[in-house]
């Protein structure tokens, strides 16, 4: 058995752990008390433990930043209008929209609400506090 | 530039023919959404899905959809510094308190020197010259 030792000096010590067996960690005085040490506390837990080799097929990671969850199909991107002077090619006229409310019953009614409201709105004054 | 008041915009998704023959004799980027119609439209779609009843909610949120696809289709033109100003002459000289929006429109039509498309041209007249003013609703192009 072949492992992957970790020796770091620690105050004039030496402290030794085992890369593949976290639970093997001792410190002691010189390199080669520290190994004598280490030797010893391996072969206490290989002595009382079963080494396996197992295939474990690690879950696929979502990309950073993402949830991973999938999108639902009811979510949409906000189309923003393009702004004047935008440099982005010109569009033609979008007949497509043409008509695109003409069986909405909802849709004249709230143009024709609108325009009410503009009767209703009136220029903002600032109102004076009452002394 | 032609700018577009929001009834005019009702007109085309509600397919009006007089107001197609109107489209056809500019050229589409020459129509433009004053931000004020934005606005408006935005309002009264998002006014009706938030309030709308469980059995047309459904609906109405499609439209709000919907309504942002068919605005997104404009060029958009924002209310500006200029236009800011200019609404303050507007409004100095108006004081009627009318229809505090068309006196928006007005003053961004009259700070880029733009022709304002509407219906209801005598909500423009007293404020905008005849030649800044035109009804793509009822006038087919000459």
């Amino acid at each position: 058995m072949t492992c992957t030792i970790i020796l770091t000096p620690v105050n004039g010590r030496f402290h030794a752990q085992v890369a593949e067996l976290p639970q093997c960690e001792v410190e002691a005085e010189g390199r080669d008390n520290v190994f004598a040490l280490l030797k010893k506390r391996i072969a206490e837990v290989v002595e009382r433990s079963e080494i396996l080799h197992v295939e474990i097929s690690a879950p696929k990671k979502p990309p950073a930043g993402k949830t991973g969850a999938a999108k639902p199909p009811n979510l949409v991107r906000i189309e923003a209008p393009r702004v004047v002077n935008d440099k982005s090619p010109r569009r033609t006229t979008p007949w497509d929209f043409y008509g695109i409310f003409k069986n909405d019953p909802t849709w004249m009614p709230m143009i024709d609400e609108i325009e009410k409201q503009r009767d209703r709105q009136k220029t903002p004054t600032m109102k004076r506090r009452k002394r | 530039m032609y700018l577009w008041d929001t009834h005019v915009v009702g007109h085309f998704a509600n397919e009006h023919p007089v107001l197609a023959l109107n489209v056809q004799r500019v050229p589409w980027e020459e129509i433009v959404l004053p931000s004020p119609t934005v606005a408006e439209l935005l309002r009264g779609r998002t006014d009706f899905a938030v309030k709308a009843k469980p059995e047309q909610a459904v609906f109405a949120h499609q439209q709000l959809q919907e309504t942002q696809r068919l605005i997104a289709q404009f060029d958009m033109l924002v209310f500006s510094d200029e236009d800011a100003e200019m609404f303050k002459k507007v409004l100095k000289k108006h004081k009627s308190k009318k229809r505090y929006v068309d006196l928006m429109i007005a003053a961004m039509a009259l700070a880029g020197k733009h022709i304002v498309g509407t219906r209801n041209v005598k909500h423009f007249n007293d404020v905008l010259p005849p030649h800044q003013i035109e009804n793509w609703i009822d006038y087919p192009p000459q």
